[in-house]
């Protein structure tokens, strides 16, 4: 994946207000562009990789700290927290990043890799975590800093 | 001409009247598609030098698997793609909310992950893991089976 360094991250406070959060397409096949939109966003969106299996899925609260961190994207979506949170008996929930406002993490995300039990957890949430997403855009995006 | 139909005129018209046996003739462009689709990752991975991307030998595994999808018409919208260490080859159908993936990583083991959604509820899912390449080719059988059946 496409990434610069980002300083490293600390689970924060726990957010429960129903806003938009964000999800940048770090790779081509976290959407899929339809001849006739709408386009949508594909379940590898919302796969843990093992490496953010300490903090969970990283997702913002604004478009422009989406791709922040990453040195290329392919656009970026949005879904709204209660859809997260909704999923039923899966114990979904939003925390801040302490060391970035603007970052959160979907925390308790099922890993692919530890069983077929949370391989079939993890399928079906990120299956389900795409269906209620939606695409802002399959082009990559960059938001210049204001200087 | 496409490379499917010289393929169906070269097993002549007995072959043709048959819907199964349609189904049995190679389908040598999606075949093709496939091993395209693996070398792009292989080359990713050489590219990337990257640690958790699929090794030359789970790429061969994929490749051994997807050969051995009978018939190999099951092959036409797969998508094939990389996950850390593993490849995911996935159909999806929008009308009848079926899903399959197939989980590729260590020879001989493979995963299969099916899901089912009928208005909006997801009705079936489960992951199973088999030695048997057979049994992808079963679980797509019932992907591309139509609702009716």
């Amino acid at each position: 994946m496409a990434t610069t360094p980002r300083i490293s991250s600390q689970l924060g406070e726990r957010i429960d207000d129903d806003i938009d959060l964000y999800r940048a397409f770090a790779e081509k096949n976290f959407r899929e562009r339809k001849t006739n939109p709408p386009h949508t966003v594909r379940y590898w969106a919302y796969l843990l990789r093992d490496e953010d299996a300490a903090d969970g899925l990283s997702v913002v609260r604004t478009p422009k700290a989406a791709v922040k961190f990453l040195s290329r994207n392919y656009g970026y979506g949005s879904i709204r927290l209660r859809d997260i949170t909704s999923l039923s008996n899966d114990g979904l929930h939003i925390r801040l990043d302490a060391s970035d406002p603007e970052h959160a993490f979907v925390c308790n995300l099922p890993l692919l890799t530890i069983s077929n039990e949370q391989r079939d957890a993890a399928m079906r949430i990120a299956k389900e975590l795409a269906r209620r997403s939606k695409v802002i855009t399959c082009n990559p995006v960059s938001f210049p800093d204001k200087s | 001409m496409s490379q499917n139909s010289m393929m169906a005129e070269s097993h002549g018209s007995v072959m043709a009247e048959s819907s199964v046996e349609k189904l049995t003739i190679p389908f040598p462009a999606e075949i093709m598609r496939v091993f395209k689709e693996l070398e792009r990752i292989e080359r990713e991975a050489k590219a990337l030098s990257a640690r958790n991307m699929p090794s030359l030998e789970t790429i061969e595994w994929a490749m051994e698997v997807l050969l051995r999808v009978v018939p190999s018409s099951y092959l036409l919208g797969s998508e094939i793609n990389a996950f850390q260490a593993e490849i995911h080859v996935s159909w999806e159908n929008g009308q009848s909310g079926k899903s399959v993936v197939a989980f590729l990583q260590k020879r001989p083991e493979l995963k299969i992950y099916h899901e089912q959604v009928v208005n909006g509820e997801v009705v079936e899912h489960t992951v199973v893991t088999t030695e048997d390449v057979g049994d992808l080719s079963a679980r797509l059988r019932w992907f591309f089976r139509p609702a009716a059946d």
